[in-house]
């Protein structure tokens, strides 16, 4: 059965005279954080606290995405990227998209205000939750416009934040992963 | 007859002209004309004279060993000494056999041309007058002498009226030069090839990899199993 397409309608519900904040499809209470303010928490507290924030940010939109998809283990790549990029756009943590290099998974997120860290640990959880698989991210490349993930399994992270490091282009990282030229 | 009686007889004429030798010419002009006439007019041949011929000639002259003497000397000037006989019939002597004796006469000498590079041979006469008075002054070739040696005069200055000769209307003569090496211009000849299309030049060993996932799980199952 074909997924169905990802429907913003009333995704948010603003409970004025209660003064709350829900998400329609699984009535969580959010909060509008002002941008500054999360930027000055992810600098003020250490890199675990910074992950399982983003963690946690990505686990409620890959719930909700999967709550969309009704059966995600079925959906295509466009219906779940559709409803997973959808999710995070109400989220306000940019836009998502993914690029497939080879085999390898990369996600794209665009004019994101989240911090790469953040961006990381949020991706993963994301797609976690989402799909139901274990997967492990690296921070391939961050621009003012641009982030790219690599999504994989913690052994091949290992390498390509290795490969990173020693000043190899993210790009060429992810053909060695692959067994090409090295 | 043999060759015996042959030499015998000549022997007897060699000595009969000995004998006759010391005495004083008698000869007539006429006869020794006749003879003599008779001698170089007719042509060369080397066959015999018959005895009847002496005969013949017997009513011209009556003193006939006079002309033999005298055509035997006119035949000595010659290079090579060729003795003529003619012998002429006589009641007293015996016909002679000149079966060995040959005439020969001088062919004469075709005049040269003037514009002939040939010297021009002396006559006979000349020769013997050279020989007996010494020689004169060697005579001028008969050819034109070579040019002279040395810078030749300038050829005169001749003025033409280009209205009739045509000069003028005539191309300029630089237009008819060739040009010069460096400003000839180069056409290249291009050699193409000639292929032409084929589809078996490449070889499919096997088909290129294509990973289109049906499902993002699958998708997200390949990138982690890197």
């Amino acid at each position: 059965m074909a997924a169905p397409s990802f429907d913003p309608t009333h995704a948010v519900q603003f409970d004025l005279p209660h003064g709350n904040v829900r998400t329609r499809r699984d009535d969580d209470r959010v909060l509008l954080v002002p941008t500054a303010a999360l930027d000055e928490l992810v600098r003020s507290i250490p890199p675990p606290a910074v992950e399982a924030l983003g963690r946690a940010l990505g686990a409620a939109i890959g719930r909700r995405a999967a709550t969309s998809l009704r059966d995600p283990q079925t959906a295509s790549v466009e219906a779940f990227v559709s409803h997973l990029a959808g999710e995070a756009a109400i989220a306000g943590v940019g836009a998502l998209s993914i690029e497939r290099w080879g085999r390898a998974l990369v996600v794209v997120i665009e004019d994101s205000p989240l911090a790469g860290t953040l961006l990381v640990a949020m991706v993963a959880s994301a797609i976690e939750v989402a799909s139901g698989r274990r997967a492990r991210c690296a921070l391939l490349s961050r621009d003012d416009r641009c982030a790219r993930v690599f999504v994989g399994n913690e052994q091949a992270v290992d390498r390509i934040r290795a490969w990173l490091a020693s000043g190899v282009a993210w790009s060429e990282a992810v053909v060695r992963l692959q067994g090409g030229a090295a | 007859m043999n060759k015996g009686e042959a030499i015998s007889r000549l022997e007897q004429l060699l000595q009969r002209v000995r004998l006759r030798a010391g005495q004083p010419r008698t000869v007539s002009r006429a006869d020794a004309d006749s003879v003599a006439t008779k001698a170089v007019g007719e042509p060369t041949s080397t066959r015999p004279r018959m005895p009847s011929l002496p005969a013949a000639a017997a009513g011209k002259s009556q003193d006939l060993d006079s002309e033999e003497r005298l055509v035997a000397v006119q035949s000595e000037p010659a290079e090579e000494p060729t003795v003529v006989l003619v012998a002429a019939a006589s009641d007293s002597i015996p016909p002679i056999d000149v079966t060995e004796v040959e005439i020969v006469e001088e062919e004469e000498e075709e005049e040269a041309p003037i514009s002939s590079r040939r010297t021009v041979a002396s006559q006979p006469e000349e020769r013997l007058a050279e020989m007996a008075f010494g020689g004169e002054e060697p005579r001028q070739p008969l050819h034109t002498p070579p040019p002279e040696s040395g810078r030749l005069p300038a050829a005169p200055a001749v003025d033409f009226d280009p209205d009739v000769t045509g000069v003028r209307n005539a191309a300029p003569i630089a237009e008819h030069h060739q040009e010069p090496e460096s400003r000839r211009e180069l056409v290249p000849e291009p050699v193409r090839p000639q292929l032409s299309p084929n589809d078996r030049i490449a070889e499919m060993i096997a088909k290129a990899q294509s990973f289109a996932p049906q499902t993002f799980v699958a998708l997200l199952d390949a990138s982690v199993s890197l």
